[in-house]
């Protein structure tokens, strides 16, 4: 019972919070996008555009809040 | 200068970094999802870490410190992070020739590899999406490997592991100052202390340690977290223009150890 009560709850609590996560990741990912130099969170295509140039790589890993 | 200036900074503003950023193929990673823990191995309780590497894995440099929010000034700013950039740039010119001097940088065994195959996550969080897509409602942060670490360790009853206890201790704990604004320069020697007896001084600069090219506060961090204690540390020092060696003394319970 208490489980049935608090479920739905805890979803309504939780939306506001993702859909703000969502709209930061948004946020952030056209910042990135603008500065014109960042691969997003692919790692693999970052690896093989380094063996391509022969350039180093720099990887940020960076928890958005 | 906090943690999201900073990251805004090194993104899109500052104008030498961004400088720097045209020399490397740069990657950001915006969650732990599937993140290769074989090779990005660093203070999961951060929430920025950046990483110099070539494209064959090895990695050159971190760049990164264990800090509070209020606390982040005096371990990252734009100066230090332009200085690491560029010496990761120099030991890249060098390589592979350099290699040897860069084994001690290189990752070391872990647990699982990815954090979705530490059962506390994989059960919640399921697999990790495909490369470059991404997930607003199923996202793995990175403190959470450190908990999900953490928690491993208790349901095999084993005993947390000072490592595990207390990660990346800053070099403060020696009291060995350095100047956010270096390399790893230090700017404060405390009294009574290991960095005092050990003999370091104001202005050194830490070049090396234990053979690794140190290119920030983090590359030190990364020696003294994974030494195994009691040891010297061998410690290649400028010092008025001439490079001298010192000790840096990591005693039994140096993690907990008073400054």
């Amino acid at each position: 019972m208490n489980r049935l009560v608090f479920l739905p709850a805890l979803l309504l609590a939780a939306t506001p919070v993702l859909a703000q996560r969502g709209d930061l990741l948004r946020t952030d990912r056209e910042e990135a996008a603008a500065a014109g130099k960042w691969i997003y969170n692919d790692l693999p295509r970052g690896f093989a555009e380094a063996q391509r140039t022969g350039r180093p790589m720099l990887v940020v890993v960076r928890c958005v809040p | 200068m906090d943690c999201q200036s900073f990251d805004e900074q090194v993104v899109r503003r500052d104008p030498k970094v961004q400088k720097l950023l045209d020399q490397f193929v740069c990657v950001r990673i915006v969650q732990a999802n599937g993140l290769d823990l074989t090779l990005f191995q660093f203070d999961y309780d951060l929430t920025f870490a950046a990483f110099m590497l070539n494209a064959d894995r090895t990695i050159y440099g971190r760049y990164a410190s264990r800090t509070g929010r209020r606390q982040t000034s005096q371990a990252t700013g734009m100066e230090s992070f332009a200085k690491a950039l560029a010496a990761g740039l120099d030991l890249h010119k060098g390589y592979p020739a350099n290699k040897s001097s860069l084994a001690g940088k290189q990752p070391l065994p872990v647990m699982h590899k990815i954090p979705e195959d530490y059962p506390s996550l994989g059960s919640r969080f399921g697999r990790p999406p495909a490369s470059g897509a991404m997930s607003d409602r199923n996202c793995i942060h990175c403190h959470q490997i450190t908990g999900a670490q953490r928690r491993e360790v208790e349901v095999q009853k084993r005993d947390l592991i000072p490592a595990l206890k207390h990660p990346y201790p800053m070099p403060e704990i020696f009291g060995l100052g350095l100047d956010p604004k270096e390399k790893a320069k230090v700017s404060r020697i405390w009294e009574n202390t290991t960095a005092a007896s050990d003999g370091f001084k104001v202005g050194d600069e830490i070049v090396a340690l234990e053979g690794q090219p140190i290119l920030s506060i983090a590359d030190i961090q990364w020696v003294t977290h994974n030494a195994t204690a009691p040891a010297k540390l061998k410690a290649e020092v400028l010092r008025g223009g001439k490079r001298i060696v010192l000790e840096l003394t990591l005693a039994a319970n140096w993690r907990k150890a008073p400054r």
